[in-house]
């Protein structure tokens, strides 16, 4: 019962506040520009026709289980300060978090609006070009018609960037009140044995993820294909 | 409600730093320690009181003892605070 009173008490703090509104901003950021680059990457390897396209989306791909540690530790040697990228200053930051989990979500948004397009291509792809629409205008038009599986792309990359714990550890660091996340925070108080408490975090991440997702597909407007 | 504007308060405090890296850099430091330390509460009694007399927030990694040193040789911290004495004397005798 002690337990249950302490997590109380945790919840009640601002500290806890700060996690929860930096573990969002964090990993919607990096959707975000996932999302940016990714949709339009994804559209284009499956529509365009040009040299390097086959390697592209095998890369994509393959990057699907790219190890959140090691992109981690890669990142943390270009920007420490006897890193190549070490003047920008962004070890230990906010910023070096968003830039980590977007290089893990972009393959993922890749890989699935490759593949929802090449349906829509392969259906609609002759009627397009019918009326006209350069391969370059077909882009928005596909990124609309496909906008279902076009979220369920930008999701699952959230669904990466919102759960991921190994890449922000390193190059964010873990501190307190900086760069401490729900993800961390969850990692660090099983470490100190506070199992309640990572549980309840745990939980209010799963429901915070969860609210996101729904919230997009109803702002969408329609069911998921 | 008043939670709701606590929140929606927390969320724009999470954004603001980004926006306010590029103007003044607050002052502030990187503390490397290990995870002992941090959890003895030592760092929790001391670095306010530093913060207040002087203005500098701390920033405190818990890591390793290895990491720690390691990130204070790779110079990506300020100050480091580790308690092995062997560790200590390798790192000070590599300059």
């Amino acid at each position: 019962m002690t337990n249950i009173a302490t997590i109380g008490e945790a919840f009640a703090t601002p500290e806890l506040w700060h996690i929860i509104a930096l573990s969002l901003a964090v990993s919607i950021s990096a959707a975000a520009i996932a999302a940016v680059f990714g949709l339009p990457l994804g559209v284009i390897l499956a529509i365009g026709r040009f040299r390097g396209r086959r390697a592209a989306i095998v890369a994509a791909n393959s990057f699907l289980g790219l190890p959140p540690v090691v992109i981690g530790l890669a990142l943390y040697l270009f920007f420490s300060h006897a890193g190549p990228l070490g003047f920008l200053g962004l070890l230990f930051t906010p910023t070096a978090m968003v830039i980590a989990q977007a290089l893990l979500a972009v393959p993922i948004v890749v890989a699935l609006a490759h593949r929802a397009t090449e349906e829509l291509w392969a259906e609609y792809g002759d009627a397009l070009q019918v009326f006209g629409a350069s391969k370059c205008r077909a882009i928005p038009t596909l990124l609309s018609m496909g906008r279902g599986p076009m979220l369920t792309a930008v999701l699952a990359g959230f669904g990466r960037t919102v759960s991921e714990v190994g890449a922000i550890l390193i190059v964010g660091g873990n501190i307190a009140g900086y760069t401490r996340t729900m993800t961390t925070a969850v990692a660090l108080e099983t470490s100190k044995g506070n199992l309640p408490l990572a549980l309840g975090l745990g939980l209010v991440l799963i429901g915070l993820s969860t609210l996101i997702s729904a919230t997009a597909f109803a702002l969408l407007g329609r069911s998921p294909r | 409600m008043r939670l709701v504007w606590r929140a929606l308060a927390a969320l724009l405090l999470a954004l603001a730093p980004a926006a306010h890296a590029a103007d003044a850099p607050p002052q502030s430091i990187i503390l490397a320690s290990t995870t002992s330390v941090d959890n003895s509460g030592l760092l929790a009694a001391i670095l306010p009181g530093f913060t207040k007399a002087t203005d500098i927030s701390v920033k405190v990694l818990a890591q390793g003892t290895g990491q720690a040193l390691d990130t204070a040789r790779r110079g990506d911290a300020d100050l480091v605070l580790v308690h092995d004495p062997e560790a200590e004397a390798k790192f000070i005798g590599e300059g």
